[in-house]
């Protein structure tokens, strides 16, 4: 029996005019280079590190999050860095629509697809690609510069894939999501 | 460490006393060396030394509980760290470390060059050599000495000897980029600021933006 609503106190959390709903108690750092895609929850002690952008003059988006998206607690998202032609710079992260990061994840992808649900303390590497609608289990470590296939379950450190999804899964995780975001709601008393 | 360069952190000295409410517990002493970058939203608890050049990002922590910390130089401290002494020693870490995101440090000596990467663990008394690689997720027994260039990895936190040596250029870099960007975004302790850097943190130079929505939005 799952309870009818997921209660938050409503002093918690700022709910910007696309819905979504962000922690005071989380730490955004550079919020002009993060885009929300809207209905993203973050919740309490996640960390977005926006302020580590690429180098270089210009505005440049430095983490963008697709539409209903859920970052619990403790998550942290940071971009990924590495050294190209000599020059070091930290890149770009996109996350797709519809996709769950567990708590006390640490994410350092470069793309994380849609439909994708990550587990809770799991370690996504720099640069690792994600594709659409995947599952990496509970304390999975995804090395750094792996590419997970679409429809592919992984699990284990260093993360191996273990089993395969059923196409609905794209529905599966879009309801599941909304559902989610729905039932995200303030404290009645 | 380079004692004559370092200046004594008073509360006194920092205008943002409002919003280091968490780094105003009783100290005893705290040295931060002026050319290292602190960030203003951690915690520091107890006798803690920090040397030059190194990088702490926000939302670290390191509690000297009973023994002092002496932090060497070049390291860079990612968020979410927790460097923690509980022996009456004091713990002593080298110079070029880089403690990743999440990462839990107790022991009683780190050498040179290390990466203790995302979520791994060095625990009890515990020390650790010269360019080691503890993986993510990876922890130390309670009491060991782990040897130079060990690579502890995988589930069964398995261990090899690393042959190659680690990239000093992209440390340097790293820690340059880091030192340049870090200030605009952040609020960094401020009276350690060599003043050269000075000017970034100029509100009047447009890069200062509040450190988190909470400050946006209020």
């Amino acid at each position: 029996m799952e309870p009818p609503t997921i209660p938050y106190y409503k002093t918690e959390y700022i709910e910007t005019d696309t819905g979504n709903k962000v922690s005071r108690k989380s730490v955004i750092c550079g919020s002009q280079n993060i885009i929300l895609g809207g209905k993203t929850i973050i919740q309490t002690d996640c960390v977005i590190r926006g302020d580590l952008r690429r180098t270089g003059g210009g505005h440049a988006v430095v983490v963008a999050i697709g539409r209903y998206c859920l970052l619990a607690r403790g998550s942290i998202i940071r971009p990924p860095y590495k050294t190209y032609k000599g020059a070091f710079s930290y890149y770009p992260m996109k996350i797709g629509d519809h996709v769950t990061i567990g708590e006390g994840s640490i994410v350092e992808a470069a793309t994380i697809g849609s439909f994708v649900h990550i587990g809770k303390n799991c370690v996504i590497g720099r640069f690792a690609i994600i594709k659409d609608c995947c599952r990496i289990e509970d304390n999975t470590v995804i090395p750094p510069n792996t590419v997970v296939p679409s429809f592919s379950i992984y699990e284990g450190s260093p993360g191996v894939f273990v089993d395969e999804l059923p196409e609905c899964v794209q529905d599966l995780y879009e309801a599941k999501t909304k559902d989610y975001y729905a039932k995200f709601q303030p404290r009645g008393d | 460490m380079q004692e004559e360069k370092s200046v004594k952190t008073e509360l006194s000295v920092k205008p943002h006393t409002s919003r280091s409410a968490k780094t105003s517990k009783p100290k005893k002493s705290i040295f931060i060396n002026k050319r290292a970058v602190v960030c203003e939203d951690i915690v520091l608890e107890g006798e803690i030394r920090i040397g030059e050049g190194t990088v702490l990002h926000p939302q670290c922590k390191i509690l000297a509980e009973q023994g002092p910390i002496v932090i060497g130089q070049n390291n860079i401290i990612e968020e979410k760290v927790t460097i923690v002494n509980r022996q009456q020693k004091p713990l002593l870490i080298g110079d070029e470390n880089v403690f990743e995101v999440g990462s839990y440090i107790e022991g009683t000596k780190i050498g040179n060059k290390n990466i203790i990467e995302a979520k791994a663990r060095i625990m009890g008394t515990t020390s650790l050599g010269n360019n080691c690689v503890i993986g993510a997720v990876c922890s130390t027994r309670n009491d060991e000495n782990i040897p130079d260039n060990t690579v502890i990895y995988g589930d069964y936190h398995n261990r090899r000897t690393q042959t190659n040596g680690s990239n000093a250029s992209v440390h340097t870099r790293h820690l340059d980029y880091l030192r340049e960007v870090l200030p605009k975004c952040n609020y960094i302790k401020v009276s350690e600021k060599p003043k050269d850097r000075g000017s970034a943190r100029e509100p009047s130079s447009g890069h200062r933006e509040a450190r988190s929505v909470k400050k946006i939005h209020s």
